[in-house]
């Protein structure tokens, strides 16, 4: 059990944030701070989850807190590469119907383009 | 001399006859060095390497051998059943052939290498006729091999993906049918280690018939099971799948083993595709550290011992079941690290062997497989798979007739104690939980998707407790243990000393971290036990517990080269998605079917939705595709929860639909969507 290590990446009208690794209660913090950072000036935000291996519903809360944020701001937050397997809480409470999810990051820079 | 002079009476001089008929020496040693298929020849009793080409050499990774016997310049391929096959041609001079044999080679520093092969070896004979070496012409067909299990695996990843289930590599209905009705799981347990391995026969002809099973039975002890019913293809299929239910019914309500039998003998006797099938039954009781066991007409149980020796326990002595002989039980040791191996008679009748050869070669190979002595690359990491897997491929590689089944218990020589931590209510404890917890699944050996289910759920349960069970300034203490119960359960209690508050609505992580956790354990039961009556005054905390059944998949293979895993039966496409309306009423919204598998997650997912029934709930089962009557009986149940919280269940369905009608039919009020 290791801590994540998260990383903030610029894309034009985008911010990509790449989380590594397990989230759960003792990582927290370090996501929302993270998130929150990552906000100001992008009003487009893309979650990579491609390398969590572990995920737990502490860490989905502090994900549907930014993702009400953005939203609420007239922005976008796009969750991309989240695997079933590792993010089995995503699916069990129903969010990932909710949340808009892209298989990549790819895929959720062109949808988060093609929307402007 | 004089023997070999008859067919040279026309063409001279041999060497002559040879340079017309083959071409100059100097020639033919040249085309023989380039000819792009693997070539070798060995002389002598011992196998010694007298001719290797550049195809050769290139295929082991090794060269300067010439005039080295093979066991001394392959030593890493003992075991393999490859001299074997090699001693079996030298002495009756029949060919024999191998297909996609698996063979590794050790390159020292540059590690192994696996490589596949075609094969045949033929014999050399000397002038007289007699054999004084062997040919071995090979194809290196490692690339076709690997591109087929990468095409195999890439559609199973795909089938898996879509959520279809598993489709059958061979399109035999026998096949289909023996794989529907044979375990595809086996327990994980704590004394045993188990797994099994089951082949079928490639002709329809020959193929159905066998199966094995290892249920826990409820004296703690657990059964073992490999039969074989009389005839084959689908009738012998069908037959199995009923004996296999009627011996599992009779193993789960009847202790006495010699009452069990007794009753399974007397069904095979009145139900006629049944009669002679032969079975061997044993019982191992933890507590004893014994087998009980009966060999029904079948081949005597194997036991491997932890030195590396093998031995056949003696048979039981009596005829197959429904011939009029009672079955007689025996008793026999099984010492911790002991391996037991119960197989059909397909693994020991083989082309061309006597029973006893087969035997023989078969406790050779199993020894060798337990003790780790044979192909170690990829070598499953337990003894039990070891065994089952090697036995079958080594054993089969020259052919079988009839299907091939194997079942090894490895009695673990020191069984995994109970995981208990004592922690601290802050955060840095769910590291340390974290990792013990995920140490002692792993050695367990529960699979995978077991562990990360289990593991999660305790996140979810311990975090609860951290979080919430005592007030902020006022740490105390929570419990965790874990323990795998005999019948193959893992119960997991977390256990805090706090102040119980019912989640709170609108506080959404807390409602779906206990909700998360029972979606992924089989059972969760969470209790607020009374205050014990040495405490002061106050409430007596929460005591969450959790079943899991660990499962381990069984292998089952069909066709001599389309070994696979089976997976565990596919996840029905059943999904309840919850969410907090902005009244503050809980909606599910229900899709997949809703039968007895499901009905119990589906009540227990709306229980969780509407917070245990205190808040108003509307369930949409527009998305669901068939309402049977245990879907009916959950809904009923959550509605009464409800209904005791003074809460309304609003039920919506497809005008038109199953769940419509059937609603309808049992009077549970319900919108159209």
């Amino acid at each position: 059990v290791a801590e994540p290590r998260l990383s903030i990446e610029p894309h034009d009208a985008c911010v990509v944030v790449a989380v590594h690794g397990e989230l759960d209660v003792t990582s927290s913090q370090q996501l929302d701070d993270c998130l929150a950072e990552a906000s100001p000036g992008r009003d487009r935000m893309i979650l990579d989850l491609s390398g969590v291996d572990f995920m737990d519903t502490t860490a989905l809360a502090v994900i549907v807190s930014h993702w009400r944020r953005q939203v609420e701001a007239d922005g976008m937050f796009l969750i991309a590469g989240a695997r079933y397997r590792y993010t089995k809480a995503l699916w069990i409470t129903g969010l990932a119907d909710r949340l808009p999810m892209y298989d990549s990051v790819d895929e959720a820079l062109s949808a988060a383009t093609a929307a402007s | 001399l004089a023997n070999a002079a008859h067919d040279d009476d026309t063409l001279g001089r041999p060497d002559d006859r040879l340079g017309q008929l083959v071409g100059e020496a100097g020639a033919v040693r040249d085309a023989f060095e380039q000819m792009p298929v693997v070539m070798m020849a060995l002389a002598g009793p011992d196998h010694r390497i007298v001719a290797t080409n550049a195809a050769y050499r290139s295929f082991t990774g090794r060269s300067g051998v010439i005039g080295v016997p093979c066991r001394e310049a392959f030593p890493e391929i003992k075991g393999q059943q490859l001299y074997e096959l090699f001693d079996r041609v030298y002495a009756t001079g029949k060919p024999e052939t191998g297909t996609e044999w698996r063979t590794q080679f050790d390159l020292g520093p540059g590690g192994i290498r696996e490589v596949y092969a075609d094969f045949t070896v033929a014999p050399r004979r000397a002038a007289d006729h007699t054999i004084n070496g062997l040919l071995l012409v090979a194809t290196n067909v490692t690339d076709r091999v690997t591109q087929r299990r990468a095409a195999q695996q890439r559609a199973a990843q795909q089938r898996a993906a879509e959520g279809a289930p598993e489709s059958q590599i061979d399109p035999g209905v026998i096949a289909e049918l023996q794989e529907a009705l044979l375990p595809t799981a086996l327990p994980v347990l704590p004394q045993l280690r188990i797994a099994a391995r089951y082949l079928v026969a490639g002709h329809e002809q020959a193929a159905g018939g066998d199966w094995f099973d290892a249920i826990p039975l409820a004296g703690g002890g657990v059964a073992l099971v490999v039969g074989d019913v009389v005839g084959h293809g689908v009738a012998a299929s069908a037959a199995m799948g009923q004996l296999r239910a009627v011996l599992s019914e009779l193993l789960a309500a009847e202790a006495d083993l010699g009452q069990v039998l007794a009753r399974a003998d007397a069904f095979a006797a009145r139900t006629p595709a049944l009669q002679a099938t032969t079975l061997t039954l044993a019982v191992f009781d933890p507590a004893a550290g014994a087998l009980r066991y009966a060999t029904c007409g079948h081949p005597p149980p194997l036991v491997v011992g932890a030195d590396g020796q093998a031995r056949f326990l003696a048979g039981t002595g009596t005829g197959p079941l429904g011939t009029g002989s009672s079955p007689v039980l025996a008793h026999a040791p099984l010492a911790p690290g002991e391996l037991l191996l119960l197989y059909s008679d397909g693994l020991i009748e083989r082309p061309n062997k006597t029973i006893e050869e087969g035997m023989a070669e078969l406790a050779k190979v199993a020894a060798d497989a337990a003790a780790n002595r044979t192909l170690s690359v990829a070598a499953a990491t337990t003894a039990a798979e070891r065994v089952c897997e090697l036995t079958v491929e080594l054993l089969t590689r020259t052919g079988y007739a009839d299907d091939v089944t194997t079942l090894a218990a490895e009695r673990l020589a020191e069984p995994v104690p109970a995981l208990r931590l004592e922690l601290p209510s802050e955060r840095a404890s769910l590291t340390v939980a974290r990792g013990a917890f995920t140490t002692w699944l792993s050695r367990l050996g529960a699979s995978a998707e077991d562990a990360e289910a289990l593991h999660l759920a305790m996140v979810e349960v311990v975090t609860n407790a951290i979080e919430h069970a005592y007030p902020p300034g006022e740490p105390g203490i929570v419990e965790l243990t874990a323990a795998l119960r005999d019948d193959g359960n893992v119960e997991c209690q977390i256990t805090d000393h706090g102040t119980w508050r019912p989640p709170d609505p609108g506080d959404a992580d807390r409602g779906h971290g206990l909700m998360v956790a029972g979606h992924v354990v089989d059972s969760m039961v969470v209790s607020h036990p009374p205050p014990s009556a040495g405490d002061s005054a106050g409430p007596g905390g929460t005591v969450v517990v959790m079943r899991l059944r660990l499962r381990r998949p069984a292998i089952l293979a069909s066709g001599h080269h389309s070994a696979r895993a089976v997976a565990y039966p596919p996840e029905l496409p059943f999904t309840v998605a919850a969410s907090i309306e902005a009244s503050g009423a809980a909606r599910a919204l229900v899709a997949g079917p809703v039968d007895i598998v499901t009905a119990d997650q589906l009540s227990r997912r709306l229980l969780s939705a509407s917070r245990g029934g205190t808040v108003p709930l509307i369930a949409d089962l527009t998305g669901v595709t068939q309402l049977a009557s245990a879907g009916v009986r959950a809904l009923y149940l959550v509605r009464e929860q409800l209904m005791a919280h003074q809460q309304a269940l609003t039920l919506i369905t497809a005008p038109g639909s199953s769940a419509h009608l059937v609603l309808d039919l049992v009077h549970l009020s319900h919108i159209g969507g």
